[in-house]
């Protein structure tokens, strides 16, 4: 079975508004969480689909799904207190259903134009790898600063690239990553920022899927404006 | 929903779109996909400025196949491969129209001047889903793999048959004036659809060995050209009127001759001599879902099927508008009797 999570427990305090977290925005008269779902829902190898959310925007989450007729989300889970906690809560939502060779897509919900391509390519990659990254190769020059000030290093580009998501895994791999890494002490918990970065820890490998630049992730007002005017309305 | 294509803005330029579509229907990933003449055309701006200005933008592509992605009414399932029908008939009863074209049953709603025909007066295939009447889409039989890309080529030379009643006559022998894919394939439907013996006349001799389950003539052979009382004109562009006349000399009294080529100029015809035999001309390019049908059940049969892969001359992948782009200059440079058969991946 291939799962797809949907992480939609982000406040968006980097859009500026205050009534209502970023993947809840409408475009074009459909919150953008739904447009996302929407990715996982048609693509024919994506079987489930687990949502994380706040508390709070469950029940408007249950009333859209009902609304627009989205049938494969089975699993509606807490969102944590930080995107750890949020993907470990995913995989205690569904960890009576799954089976340990089962593939799990984490994907966030602040990226509505995944295409069904990255989604192909990431079950294909965890089908070699066990685990998968979605990646673009980086075409600015990064530069490392430690403190904010003056330039530390420039790594070759060559061999850099920016992390998207989705990012997914073999069930058993993932588990384990998060299984260790909740094991520890919380202050001895190594400052992650997405899954993979746990699962590296965790000694696995992970293989690259090619992401896209319009799978932008919708972080402040300026990507939602460009999303909004990428998007043109065939209605 | 959010869904990706290419189009076409003005002549060898491609655009990435991003829509958000309707999902009332049945919702079709395209998987394989076929260029046309027709397509190239557009690609290469040879049509007036206008036509194309209205138009444009436009997703190219009305061959092709795909998997069904969500079909909420149950009829299809997930997964299931099927032909895509390119014509999609207009939400009208007629009534505006001088004549309707819908009160004759042999003409379908792709003759209709409100119907839609996808990548010429609305978009093609080029699109990561399409959201498509399910009335418009065929199962695909899993004998058949990636060559019933080719069935909207077949189905016009099943609807050829069909207009001229060939289905129903049975004639003993069939000749097919056209050595290039429409008049392979119309040969081949005529072979297998109908058992007849066909006779190919054309111009190119490379081409026309490639007709092995066919007897070939050069068309400059004039006097050993075969009489028969069907024939099929599948030549188009510039040397229409010479293969139509040669038709009309080569045909019997009271024979048929079917037009399925788009000429390019006013063809100047012989019409004293269709007169004197008292021949039926017909226009056939436009074929219904009935044709379609047909189309993949000779799909089915192997000897069929085994002649219709050998037009398949290879499968471009195409991920990214760079390829998309490829596969055009391929298509328009190319002069062989196959095709390139692209596989889309959005």
């Amino acid at each position: 079975m291939n799962i797809a999570v949907i992480l939609a427990g982000g406040t968006g305090s980097r859009m500026g508004m205050v009534d209502r977290p970023k993947q809840f925005i409408d475009i074009y008269g459909k919150p953008v969480v739904i447009h996302t779902i929407e990715a996982f829902e048609i693509n024919e190898n994506i079987d489930a689909v687990c949502v994380i959310c706040t508390k709070e925007w469950q029940e408007d989450l249950s009333i859209w799904i009902k609304e627009y007729d989205i049938r494969k989300v089975r699993w509606i889970g807490d969102a944590g207190k930080t995107r750890q906690e949020s993907s470990l809560n995913a995989l205690n939502a569904i960890k009576d259903d799954v089976r340990d060779d089962d593939i799990i897509i984490i994907h966030d919900s602040a990226r509505p134009l995944i295409s069904q391509r990255i989604i192909n390519e990431n079950i294909e990659k965890v089908k070699v790898y066990g685990a998968c990254d979605t990646v673009i190769p980086a075409q600015d020059t990064i530069i490392r600063s430690v403190d904010g000030e003056h330039l530390e290093s420039i790594p070759a580009r060559r061999e850099l690239y920016l992390g998207q998501t989705p990012q997914s895994f073999r069930y058993s791999i993932v588990r384990k990553a998060y299984d260790d890494y909740f094991s520890l002490p919380e202050n001895e918990r190594p400052v992650m920022t997405d899954d993979c970065g746990l699962v590296l820890a965790s000694g696995a490998k992970i293989g690259m899927a090619m992401g896209d630049k319009l799978n932008m992730k919708m972080t402040t007002m300026e990507d939602l404006l460009l999303i909004k005017s990428i998007v043109r309305t065939s209605r | 929903m959010f869904v990706k294509s290419y189009k076409i803005t003005e002549p060898k330029c491609f655009e990435i779109f991003v829509e958000d579509i309707e999902e009332d229907k049945v919702l079709v990933r395209p998987e394989y996909l076929a260029i046309c003449k027709a397509d190239i055309r557009y690609y290469l701006g040879n049509r007036d400025r206008n036509t194309l200005k209205r138009k444009f933008p436009m997703s190219l592509v009305h061959e092709g196949i795909g998997i069904v992605a969500r079909d909420k009414s149950g009829k299809f399932s997930s997964g299931q491969r099927v032909v895509m029908i390119p014509c999609e008939k207009a939400e009208c009863d007629g009534s505006k129209c001088d004549v309707c074209v819908r009160t004759y049953n042999y003409l379908s709603d792709n003759y209709c001047p409100k119907s839609k025909f996808r990548s010429s007066n609305a978009d093609g295939f080029s699109k990561e889903m399409i959201n498509i009447d399910g009335s418009y889409l065929l199962p695909i039989p899993d004998e058949i793999g990636e060559e019933a890309v080719f069935a909207e080529l077949i189905s016009v030379g099943c609807c050829a048959m069909r207009r001229a009643g060939l289905w129903e006559r049975k004639p003993q022998e069939i000749s097919v004036w056209g050595d290039g894919i429409m008049g392979y394939i119309i040969a081949l439907v005529a072979r297998f659809g109908l058992g007849a013996k066909v006779n190919v006349i054309g111009i190119n001799r490379d081409k026309l060995k490639k007709f092995s389950f066919a007897e070939t003539f050069l068309a400059t052979d004039i006097d050993c050209l075969p009489k028969t009382s069907a024939c099929i004109e599948a030549v188009g562009g510039n040397n229409s009127a010479i293969a139509i006349n040669q038709a009309i000399d080569s045909c019997f009294s009271g024979g048929t001759i079917v037009l399925c080529g788009v000429a390019g100029e006013n063809a100047p015809i012989n019409t004293r001599l269709v007169l004197e035999k008292g021949l039926s001309l017909l226009g056939s390019t436009r074929s219904d879902i009935s044709d379609f049908e047909k189309a993949i059940e000779l799909l089915t049969i192997p000897e069929f099927r085994e002649k219709i892969l050998a037009l398949v001359e290879g499968v471009d992948v195409v991920d990214d508008i760079r390829k998309y782009y490829e596969v055009f200059e391929t298509a328009s440079r190319s002069d062989s009797l196959g095709k390139r058969i692209i596989k889309l991946v959005f």
